[in-house]
């Protein structure tokens, strides 16, 4: 039980951006006394490119277009990423909605993460989500035309789905055989927040918020197609 | 804003509150015990005022971030409206205020909900003196025994089962004295409190460790349930593991009676045993205790109790452990409340302000209080280690009689690691102009943790509340410095499920139950059938 | 030097299961127990472990505990072996804490701390009878059968009362009924501390699968009589299943390896406090150096104190006692036996007139398949603790005398032991990666698996999203632990290489027989029945690059080669063993060395034989035996 022989071990250490990324991360403070994100100015990764950061997670259209973005990637409803998330109704149109803040608040995390990472391209990202907003196969298409996009986009869903940052350059450069790549856990609140294990029905080992004998129950009543109506491919 | 889609937004106006009408009096002797399904009592709780009505002056500020500074005195009539304005029932905010964002907002909301709670549990007994002119040991109303029952007068060993709880004061004080301890008998007066020691009265939760104070005593913890808890246990024979284990309960999904407001409505054919008037719903507390040393009584300034503290029996020792006379000073104070709208509770906790600073004040070695009960300001550079836990062993030493040691040289080291908010902050100082001159003024709320998925609670299987299944808890992490000192968020942040937050801990109780079928015949989705609720309590039922 | 030694009744070297377990009963009968510690003590909360956890990249058994699992194991006071040292550079003693001489790689971990391996599992099985007896109900005759028996006073009668008090004192969670096979017997009125934990959905799955076999289909397994069906049983464990001892139940975090969040899985640090609070003193950081004899006892232990992992600044300190207990696991306490050579008069090492201390070293090697259910058949991996049922109905019969026995586990965690990449990472990192970058590391993304018409398909979006929830909702794999005989020539030795503290780091001897590769032949041939039956497809590879092969090898099974490998169980039994004869044994049925009466050597390391269930019940039972022992031996 103790290990197995198919994880490959190498004891190379990992890399320092990396370090750097998620030292000036982890120093920001999880939510404790504090509520809303606006209240916090976070020390976020060290800043890649020379690109100045002008994407503001704290500006309702920036936040909402990387939702909309992060909806068409990973399938997931926005309510699910930010489930304080709610349409304005007197200005109707989901880049025009309230992403609201949630006591986890873990999409404004990534988005900063993401923006200090590659600016300008998840600049390039946002707009493609901003001019296909109703379309997430659009959305799609639009970020696979070029390479630039396309592997940010994948770092980004990989975020979402495993709380793990994955560089688009290790991505784009690994081999088909997929020799498995370098990658930072962006915080222990990242890790937790991982959607990947809701997609299976389960939560993420180490974080269950579920009781004794859960797991002798099937998760769902089998008849009931998606009761959790968490994939979605119509956003909001 | 979602929230407003999801629960009764009911807006007090000024005309519409109520003053407290009493509090059940010897005068209902003879009633028969009451039954989950029957009325609390029409009074015993009242519609939350808004917390962002104009006619409450400062109280309806943005208080995370002000404008302009507040007050140093409030109006008289807001004044008077806040002390008299009683228990609420439940919590019904607008996440639409004053502060920067809707969560602020309902945080704002849960805040003054959990101050005027707290001055309605701690408002004298005697129902003639208000809060505002209450002395430091007058007896609160949450320590009368008609309000609150300790836990351990209900989880009783088989041969003083079962635990009774009349309406007859008489009767109520017979009960109260065939559970004394044999060696308290002698010691005992009517009006006392009686605190009776297991481990978890000085040890904090899953043995984390004692908290010693400046002179060298354990801080003692308590915790207590009211009728609605009480009548649920008592009906479902929960008060012990046989009965937890029998037959009866194979289905029960353990559910303790919410409080929600007067309502017009029929009654819910869905949960039959919500009042159809305002009923306070099931609230437990858990308190913390000083042991007041001559000068601290002198001084007056801890809420002070007279009580018999029966020390914790010693394994392996057929001595009787000693029942001693102290003055204890109330230094914690948590106060959970279900409510119809929040089923996952609403925990509220306070503290004294001489407990512990907080570690900005340590850094900066600027203190706000001349002296701590649980810190050193002044070591000599000889400091103990902050939140070490004491060396072991542990367990009280019945010669020493609440010290932890013969010499006194162990004493906690205690820092808070999360400062408050400057919301709590402001709120506080409001409260503590509206309770000056009083006791109540060196007690201040940290913070107020409530359930803010309001989505999570329709759901029927465990799967569909995400992404937080115990509906994403906010603040995300709370710890009182006396109740969870040694699981305070570190420097680095709090750590899920390691660090202290009482919805996520108190998500993970369950019961003794069992239903033989479950397992063989499982449904999907199936409410598990031992869970507790939320509470522990269960679990110490012998 | 004598002057400033620490005295008391009892000194115990390591506060892992045996050590705390003894500490704790001696300190109760009011005798004063002194606990050497390797590692850092005690820590007042979990949150530190917990954030180190959750922020690591690889989640191996080591990653919530420090020190830094990455460091040089040349520079660390009290190193010991981790799961990223059996890479390529397993048998680089520059990178790898253990000297591996080889010829295969020992590739079992433990840890040097306050509550020793902690990060276990939580099984506690008790022995079957055979076990105890493999000599005489397997090797009658047979020469050259490597299989001693246990010492007469030890087997699954004499040790029931004792298995019942560590089940009480782990709070152990299981039925009777259900453990009550292959000969394993309970008092009339025995009932486990708590009910069994509920098994998963894949348990339920594998039991049906294997309700019903044909003869023809089982025969392979050689137990005595043909085998129709095979039960899956619970797995007792150390695992709370309503609240025992202040502890709380369960809640499925699936995280018992390394840590459990709210400490439902029982670790040694409980009864270790338990210890304190009853006058027990813990000396952490201090690395016990060499037991010094005099006149044939042991007069006193030396040791050297340290206070930071790397760089330490050092101090010496010895401990002088009545009664002396090693307690510090299957290398380490050989390590410390042999290092101590008394200026030349003890040149073979403390307590080694047999000259087997060191010898015997066994593990359970540890088979792994998985596979992917059809479609519309998902078994929803991740939830629950990660193991809660297995088969041990395979682990006796007359195949013993052949062959190695297995035990199966039956993993709740999908494939996330098993698909790994390299430094970090590993399912559902793996699938997730394949199906968003278009790479196929986990065997899923071909045309004829992953059901898109194409190779390497990388997908975004709902069609990802789906296309995880099929997959990941179906994976699950299994697991043998498969038994070792005792062979002389796997052993601890001591290296010329030292540690930072001047100490001779362990070397390690190792080879699998082919006793046990026919075990793991049989295992092999059980994955493919049980796979067979369920109507999933296997989807088990041998780890893709080259640094793994010394735990290959190659079979031929049907007429066909198959290349199988192993990993290890953290089971490390058999280097200073019990008997009855001290020319064959180390130790005495209480633990106590042959060769000096106040001394005794606790812990998986005198088993003579290793069965297939985990030692950690055994090895517990004979630690309160022993306390018992010693209690007793103090009192007269």
């Amino acid at each position: 039980m103790n290990t197995s022989p198919n994880h490959e071990r190498h004891a190379t250490a990992p890399g320092a951006i990396d370090d750097e990324q998620r030292g000036e991360f982890s120093r920001r403070k999880v939510l404790g006394g504090a509520m809303a994100a606006t209240a916090l100015v976070a020390a976020g990764p060290i800043n890649s490119s020379a690109y100045g950061a002008s994407a503001d997670p704290d500006s309702d259209p920036y936040m909402m277009a990387f939702l909309v973005l992060s909806q068409a990637l990973t399938g997931i409803r926005i309510i699910n990423l930010a489930p304080e998330f709610a349409p304005d109704k007197n200005n109707p149109g989901v880049l025009n909605a309230d992403p609201g803040t949630d006591p986890i608040n873990v999409k404004n995390d990534y988005f900063k993460w993401i923006n200090t990472s590659d600016p300008a391209i998840f600049e390039k990202l946002l707009q493609i989500a901003r001019e296909h907003s109703t379309s997430a196969s659009d959305i799609i298409n639009g970020v696979n035309a070029s390479d630039d996009t396309r592997f940010l986009a994948r770092s980004i869903t990989l975020l979402w789905y495993l709380g793990s940052w994955y560089r688009p350059a290790d991505l784009k450069s690994a081999p088909p055989t997929g020799k498995l790549l370098d990658s930072t856990v962006v915080s222990a609140k990242a890790y937790t927040q991982g959607r990947v294990w809701q997609i299976a029905q389960a939560h993420p080992m180490g974080y269950s918020n579920m009781q004794f004998g859960y797991w002798s129950r099937d998760p769902k009543d089998p008849k009931t197609p998606d009761p959790l109506n968490f994939i979605s491919a119509t956003i909001p | 804003m979602r929230y407003g889609h999801r629960f009764a937004i009911v807006v007090a106006t000024a005309a519409s509150l109520a003053g407290l009408v009493g509090w059940p009096t010897p005068l209902l002797a003879e009633t028969p015990a009451r039954t989950p399904t029957q009325v609390a009592g029409i009074g015993e709780c009242n519609i939350l005022t808004d917390p962002f009505a104009p006619e409450l002056g400062p109280f309806a500020f943005n208080l995370a971030n002000p404008t302009s500074p507040l007050p140093d005195t409030i109006d008289p009539a807001i004044k008077s409206r806040i002390t008299a304005s009683g228990l609420p029932c439940q919590d019904s905010f607008r996440p639409a205020g004053p502060e920067d964002s809707g969560l602020e907002d309902l945080q704002h909301g849960f805040d003054f909900f959990s101050w005027l709670s707290f001055i309605a549990w701690n408002s004298p007994a005697d129902p003639a003196v208000t809060i505002d002119r209450s002395q430091p040991d007058m007896q609160t109303r949450w320590e009368n025994m008609d309000n609150f029952k300790q836990l351990l007068d209900v989880m009783l060993d088989s041969q003083s089962s079962p635990p009774r709880w009349p309406t007859d004061q008489n009767e109520m004080e017979k009960e109260k004295v065939r559970l004394l301890p044999p060696v308290c008998r002698a010691l005992y007066k009517p009006g006392m409190m009686v605190v009776k020691m297991i481990e978890e009265s000085y040890n904090e939760p899953f043995k984390t460790g004692p908290l010693i104070d400046q002179q060298g005593h354990y801080a003692i913890f308590d915790i207590l349930m009211n009728r609605t808890m009480f009548d649920y246990i008592s009906a479902h024979h929960l008060f012990s593991k046989a009965g937890q284990q029998s037959a009866e309960n194979f289905e029960l999904a353990v559910d303790f009676p919410p409080g929600q407001n007067p309502v017009d409505a029929k009654p819910d054919a869905a949960h039959p045993q919500k009042a159809v008037v305002g009923d306070i719903g099931a609230v437990m507390l858990k308190v913390s205790w000083k042991i007041l040393v001559p000068d601290e009584i002198k001084a007056r300034n801890f809420h002070m109790v007279n009580a018999l503290v029966s020390m914790p029996k010693v394994e392996g020792s057929k001595a009787d452990p000693p029942c001693l006379q102290e003055t204890l000073g109330l230094i914690g104070f948590h106060l959970v409340h279900k409510t119809v709208s929040r089923p996952q509770w609403i925990w509220t906790s306070f503290e004294h302000i001489r407990n512990v600073p907080d570690k900005d004040e340590v850094a900066a070695n600027k203190f706000s209080e001349d002296r701590y009960s649980f810190f050193a300001s002044k070591c000599d550079g000889r400091c103990p280690e902050i939140n070490a836990t004491p060396p072991r062993p542990w367990t009280p030493d019945p010669a020493l009689q609440l010290r932890f040691r013969k010499d006194d040289s162990t004493k906690s080291q205690i820092v808070r690691k999360v400062p408050l908010t400057q919301a709590a902050r402001n709120m506080n100082k409001l409260f503590h102009i509206v309770l000056k001159d009083t006791v109540w003024e060196n007690y201040m709320l940290l913070s107020t943790q409530w359930p803010s998925d309001f989505n999570c609670t329709s759901q029927k299987v465990d799967f569909q509340r995400q992404p937080d299944m115990t509906c994403s808890p906010a603040p995300t992490f709370l710890a009182n410095s006396t109740l969870e000192t040694y699981s305070q968020a570190e420097d680095q942040g709090g750590v899920p499920l390691a660090t202290s937050s009482c919805i996520a801990c108190h998500g993970n109780a369950v019961s003794f139950q069992k239903n033989p079928d479950s397992e063989a015949k499982p449904t999907a989705g199936q409410l598990r059938t031992n869970q507790s609720d939320f509470t522990f309590m269960l679990e110490k039922a012998p | 030097m004598a002057a400033s030694c620490i005295t008391c009744d009892v000194a115990i070297v390591g506060s892992g299961f045996a050590g705390s377990l003894i500490a704790n009963e001696l300190s109760q009968s009011g005798l004063k127990v002194v606990i050497l510690e390797a590692g850092r003590g005690v820590q007042p909360n979990i949150n530190d472990d917990m954030n180190r956890f959750y922020n690591a990249g690889a989640k191996v058994p080591e990653s919530a505990s420090p020190p830094d699992m990455l460091g040089d194991p040349l520079k660390l006071a009290a190193g010991r072996p981790t799961t990223l040292m059996l890479g390529p550079d397993w048998n680089k003693p520059e990178k790898s804490y253990l000297v591996q001489k080889g010829p295969r790689p020992f590739t079992s971990t433990y840890e040097r701390a306050a509550g020793g391996t902690g990060h276990w599992l939580g099984t506690s099985l008790r022995l079957v009878p055979s076990d105890f007896t493999m000599k005489s109900s397997f090797g009658k005759g047979a020469s050259h059968f490597p299989f001693p028996d246990w010492p007469k006073d030890i087997n699954s009668k004499t040790l029931s009362a004792w298995y019942g008090k560590a089940e009480a004192e782990l709070g152990v969670s299981a039925d009777v009924g259900e453990q009550s096979f292959l000969g394993i017997e309970f008092p009339s009125d025995y009932s486990y501390p708590m009910p069994r934990i509920p098994g998963s959905l894949l348990d339920r799955h594998i039991g049906d699968a294997l309700a019903q076999l044909t003869p023809e289909k089982t025969k392979f397994l050689g137990m005595d009589k043909p085998v129709t069906s095979i039960k899956v049983r619970s797995l007792p464990a150390a695992r709370n299943s309503e609240p025992y001892r202040n502890r709380r139940a369960c809640a499925g975090n699936t995280n018992c390896i390394p840590i459990c969040p709210i400490q439902a899985k029982y670790d040694p640090t409980i009864t270790l406090n338990e210890a304190t609070n009853h006058g027990a003193q813990l000396v952490d950081h201090a690395v016990a150096s060499e037991i010094i004899i005099e006149n044939d006892r042991v007069r006193q232990i030396n040791f050297i104190r340290y206070d930071k992992e790397t760089s330490p600044h050092t101090e010496p300190g010895c401990i002088k006692a009545k009664v002396f207990v090693i307690a510090a696991n299957a290398i380490e306490t050989p390590r410390l036996l042999l290092m101590s050579k008394n200026k030349g008069r003890t040149a073979k090492g403390v307590a080694n007139s047999s000259g087997l201390v060191g010898r015997h070293l066994m593990d359970h090697p540890y088979y792994l398949a998985w596979a992917l259910m059809p479609p519309g058949k998902p078994v929803f991996p991740y939830r629950g603790p990660l193991i809660t049922s297995g088969i041990g109905d395979l682990c006796d019969g007359p195949f013993r005398a052949r062959r190695a026995a297995f035990r199966m586990d039956i993993g709740n965690e999908g494939w996330n032991f098993v698909v790994a990449g390299e430094k970090f990472g590993s399912d559902p990192h793996v699938t997730t990666i394949d199906f968003i970058n278009g790479t196929n590391a986990s065997g899923l993304n071909v045309a004829e698996h992953n059901q898109l018409g194409k190779n390497n398909a990388a997908l975004l979006g709902v069609d990802l999203a789906k296309k995880l929830s099929d997959l990941m909702t179906r994976q699950f794999r299994i697991g043998f632990l498969v038994e070792q005989e005792p062979d002389p020539s796997n052993r601890v030795t001591l290296s010329e290489l030292r540690d930072v503290l001047g100490l001779q780091r362990p070397a390690i001897h190792y080879n699998i027989s082919d006793y046990t590769r026919q075990g793991i032949v049989a295992a092999y041939r059980m994955q493919k029945l049980i796979f067979e039956k369920m109507g999933a497809t296997d989807f088990t590879q041998l780890p893709v690059a080259p640094p793994s092969g010394p735990t290959q090898f190659e079979e031929k099974i049907d007429g066909k080669p198959v290349t199988l490998s192993y990993g290890g169980a953290g089971h490390i039994m058999g280097t200073y063993r019990m008997g009855e004869d001290p020319k064959t044994s180390v130790v005495n049925s209480f633990q106590r060395s042959h060769d000096h009466d106040n001394l005794y050597l606790v812990g998986s390391g005198t088993f003579p034989t290793g069965g297939t269930a985990n030692p950690t019940l055994t090895l517990s039972a004979l630690a309160l035996r022993t306390a018992d022992k010693i209690a007793c031996s103090l009192r007269s």
